[in-house]
């Protein structure tokens, strides 16, 4: 019908005319050709008249769309705080969606992720999620059924030659790895167990060195010396386990691989075949695990075997605590609407009056409310744009300065995703801001007097009290550990020391050499003018790295337990200030064919010898074939070192001397004041193939472990800072309101001799009965999310009394104070002025 | 003598055609040629874009009905606004045309 209506409209028209021309004498025919020749051309009339009817809904909408523009610029005070508290919202919770999408939603790149799990051992008293040992993973794999593939993996260490010698991390894995992965070379082929000499590399490194990927295929890049085959290069963005690993070679666990059941060094990772699923497959694993503890007591006693997704077990650390910053920052975005909701409806009562005209002078009720919704959108965009920017530049600010640690936070970007959120806010917010004053505005009824209106604004800005509480209280508790977390002793003193890793190819083989090498370097080292003290030790501190061992202690042959195992230096000890305890320490005269030595931690002592002592004990490490040479006597004990970290229990530790080891990846600590690049010539002065490498100050990597509870802390302070602000500015909103409405009444309370004091005690003990039951709702609601904030804390009880003491106290300080500004201006009211208010 | 008409006399000459009773397009170039006694005469093909103009902005709404010779036709009729529009303008154009003549007899 409204197709040919226009037409049909036209059509009437002509003939009216062409019956004119008839009565004017002319025949049928003429009298329509005359009548169209008058009218004019039928299709271009009836193009323009459709183009009317649409285009002036727009023009009209345009018209909208410049009048809110002006209004914008009319009020900049207003306009202002609406664009930036809508911004700041928006911008906040499009960071933290877009750091939560790109950890926790986004899968990670591997096929079937459901299928792909990360595989531990799990001791009864001790590590959950403890590394394999590589019978255990033979057995594992060859006794699984619901396993399709399994693979073993460990970290390695290259020098690449080059114009420069670089270092470079890899890989050692088993053959099924990019099987299990589901991630095949994109170009050339993986390796076979027991292939030597062959790497499969990076895209970045097969560019880097060759200038193009597929033809770095059967190239030969020099690790460690020797020549190398590269026989495949991974596709362009793969990373496993991390951004650093270059290369992948074959694993090599030694020919006397049955032997080493106690030495737990290997990462697990396991593809469920496509007929069982991930619950039948840790079934499984729990019955492998029953079965190999009941073979072997002596190793695998007290454990069991564990399976996770793996994209769950890369974000289990940091899950929570980023859910928990998103809540935190989706709260505070309701604490701004409500601002923003409240600001609004108090402007629609200042324009009362221009609704009036307006309505008076014909405008319907659905072009106000277009009107309403046209400006709140012109806001809103504003706000919006405003956002976009904010998001960017937060999400730059998060990649710099935000932790390292949290995996895949570097592809937190603004992608798509966030765009989008951030434009379905804006548009989602401004559209309820332009509902809420639209639908109060009628002719007829009084917008914001009414005591349903007085008491829907009173219930907004307790609400918005209680969760700036609430956030206030998670903000404290996290304060508090994180000063319990620096106040922890690591056990030794990073201030001035350098470390750096060296890695020794397969040249030095033998215990004689790799000593060599050693005493060649620490001679040069501590020769070098600045340097104090230079001491190795096989596992640095807070470098994530974990070596455990089983053992058995001479005499007592029924029980067996398990420690950490490093090798290490006199010099380390020193280097690192470690105190030494009792007894006798390392000399530096330890030799490979000498008596056998170990010192151990003062936990270590305690825990296994709580009622002798320890040293004169024989010690029997529990795995052969490269571990039962680091049996011995204890000579001395030293104390504790927090080697995971200060939030982190100690490990108790054995210390194997560097000499009886035949220790071929180290990292070296050194005391100096000097510059690094005396260590960078030192080493290559020793042997310009091998480079030192990762060269940090362990005072950086101390700050480096506590970057992530530092980002949370900050994080959660500043959501909670901003909400207590908007929150106070609320309270401020609500009693100046309020005082304004009840002027009159104000007025006349102190014609009929009302004091001052008494006018300012009424209006804050109207404020009083708001902020009160707001900070004991916050505090409750606090108390009542205990079990999930748990998690994040430290040493800390999250229902810990003096924390949630000294929030209610400053948020009732705040928001009192707030109050006293308009119940100042409310006891200065001269009730002659009172009662001429309008 | 027809003379070309302005956009914005032809809406005003709309609206006051209308005022009087409601009218099909037809109906109302017929009455503004009546009521000008015959000095303007409307193009006729130009009237229909301003009349989907006007009915866009507000001023006029319309209806299809039976007309006179028992034929569908849309009948306009003006709105509340276009009342009020008609009346403002009437006033302009009168202090436009007084002042006009102001002007052009001025010695």
């Amino acid at each position: 019908m409204s197709e040919n209506d226009v037409r049909d409209e036209l059509e009437f028209h002509v003939r009216m005319l062409a019956e004119e021309n008839m009565r004017k004498g002319m025949s049928a025919e003429e009298a329509r050709r005359a009548a169209l020749d008058a009218f004019g051309a039928l299709n271009t009339i009836e193009e323009q008249c459709r183009e009317n009817r649409r285009g002036a809904a727009l023009e009209s909408f345009l018209a909208d769309a410049k009048h809110g523009l002006r209004l914008v610029r009319r009020t900049p005070s207003f306009s202002f705080t609406v664009i930036a508290t809508l911004a700041i919202a928006i911008a906040a919770c499009a960071t933290m969606f877009s750091v939560v999408d790109a950890v926790l939603l986004q899968p990670i790149g591997y096929p079937a992720p459901e299928k792909l799990l990360a595989i531990f051992e799990s001791w009864r008293e001790g590590q959950q999620h403890g590394a394999f040992s590589a019978p255990n993973f033979l057995d594992v794999q060859q006794q699984s059924r619901t396993l399709s593939s399994v693979a073993a993996f460990y970290t390695t260490s290259w020098n690449l030659a080059g114009r420069e010698t670089e270092a470079i991390r890899g890989i050692a894995a088993t053959q099924d790895l990019f099987r299990v992965l589901g991630v095949p070379p994109a170009y050339g082929r993986s390796f076979a167990d027991g292939e030597r000499n062959v790497v499969v590399i990076s895209y970045a490194l097969a560019t880097r060195q060759f200038g193009d990927a597929a033809a770095a295929v059967n190239r030969a890049l020099i690790l460690d010396g020797k020549p190398r085959t590269v026989i495949g290069v991974m596709p362009r963005g793969f990373r496993f386990p991390n951004d650093e690993t270059q290369v992948w070679t074959s694993a090599n666990f030694g020919a006397d691989v049955n032997s080493q059941r106690g030495a737990h060094y290997l990462g697990v990772l396991g593809r469920v075949a496509p007929n069982a699923t991930a619950e039948q497959a840790s079934r499984e694993l729990a019955v492998i695990g029953a079965r190999l503890t009941k073979a072997y007591p002596d190793t695998n006693d007290g454990e069991t075997f564990i399976a996770e997704r793996l994209d769950a077990a890369r974000v289990r650390d940091v899950r929570r605590g980023l859910l928990i910053l998103l809540a935190a920052v989706i709260v505070l975005a309701i604490i701004a609407a409500a601002n923003l909701a409240n600001l609004l409806l108090t402007r629609v009562a200042a324009r009362a009056r221009e609704w009036a005209v307006r309505n008076s002078l014909g405008a319907s009720r659905f072009r106000v409310m277009r009107q309403f919704l046209t400006e709140s959108l012109v806001l809103g965009i504003l706000g919006g744009a405003c956002a976009l920017l904010l998001t960017a530049a937060g999400l730059r600010l998060l990649t710099r300065f935000g932790p390292d640690d949290i995996p895949r936070i570097a592809e937190a970007s603004m992608n798509g995703r966030v765009v989008l959120l951030t434009i379905a806010a804006s548009l989602l917010m401004s559209v309820f801001f332009g509902l809420v004053p639209a639908l109060a505005v009628s002719p007829d009824r009084p917008i914001s007097g009414s005591p349903a209106a007085t008491r829907f604004r009173a219930l907004m800005v307790m609400t918005q009290l209680a969760l700036a509480v609430t956030l206030l209280c998670g903000a404290s508790l996290l304060i508090r550990s994180f000063l319990h977390v620096l106040h922890v002793d690591p056990g030794f003193d990073p201030r001035n020391v350098l470390t750096f890793e060296v890695s020794l190819p397969s040249t030095y083989d033998g215990i004689a050499r790799v000593n060599a090498f050693h005493d060649a370097l620490l001679e040069r080292l501590r020769a070098t003018p600045g340097i104090e003290v230079a001491g190795v030790i096989s596992q640095l501190p807070l470098s994530g790295g974990r070596f455990g061992s089983s053992f058995r202690i001479n005499g007592i042959e029924k029980d067996e337990w398990h420690a950490s195992v490093y090798v290490a230096d006199e010099g380390y000890f020193r280097a690192m200030r470690i105190p030494f305890v009792r007894g006798r320490r390392f000399d530096g005269h330890e030799r490979a064919n000498g008596e056998r030595v170990l010192l151990v931690s003062s936990s270590a002592a305690k825990k296994f010898w709580p009622d002798s002592d320890p040293i004169g004990a024989q010690i029997r490490f529990g795995a052969s074939g490269g571990y039962e040479r680091y049996e011995g006597r204890i000579i001395g004990i030293v104390a504790d070192v927090h080697q995971q970290g200060q939030e982190e229990e100690i490990e108790p530790t054995f210390y194997v001397p560097l000499r009886q080891a035949g220790l071929d990846f180290a990292t070296y600590v050194v005391r100096s004041q000097s510059d690094p690049q005396a260590l960078i010539s030192a080493v290559r002065a020793v042997d310009p193939n091998i480079v030192a490498a990762h060269i940090n100050t362990m005072d950086q990597q101390l700050a480096d472990s506590l970057a992530r509870r530092r980002f949370q802390l900050f994080l959660l302070t500043f959501f909670a800072g901003a909400a207590l602000l908007l929150a106070a500015l609320g309270v401020y909103g609500v009693i100046a309101y309020s005082v304004t409405q009840r002027t009159k009444e104000i007025g006349i309370r102190v014609a009929l001799g009302s004091s001052v004091a008494g006018v300012f005690r009424m209006v804050l003990g109207d404020a009083v009965r708001m902020i009160l039951p707001a900070i004991v709702a916050g505090i409750a609601a606090a108390a009542a999310l205990r079990s999930i904030t748990a998690a994040l804390l430290f040493r800390v009880s999250p229902t810990d009394p003096s924390s949630l003491t000294s929030v209610a106290i400053v948020v009732a300080a705040v928001s009192l104070l707030a109050a006293c500004i308009p119940a100042k201006r409310a006891a200065s009211i001269d009730p002659t002025v009172a009662m001429r208010f309008e | 003598m027809p003379t070309d008409l302005l956009q914005g006399t032809l809406d005003l000459l709309i609206l006051k055609a209308l005022a009087l009773e409601p009218m099909h397009g037809w109906g109302i170039a017929v009455r503004i040629q009546q009521l000008s006694k015959d000095a303007l005469q409307v193009q006729q093909g130009s009237l229909y874009p301003a009349v989907y103009r006007l009915e866009a902005k507000g001023l006029i709404k319309s209806e299809w009905d039976t007309s006179e010779n028992n034929r569908k036709a849309k009948y306009y009729s003006l709105t509340r606004a276009g009342r009020k529009q008609l009346d403002a303008e009437l006033e302009n154009w009168k202090r436009f045309s007084t002042a006009m003549r102001l002007v052009l007899e001025a010695r």
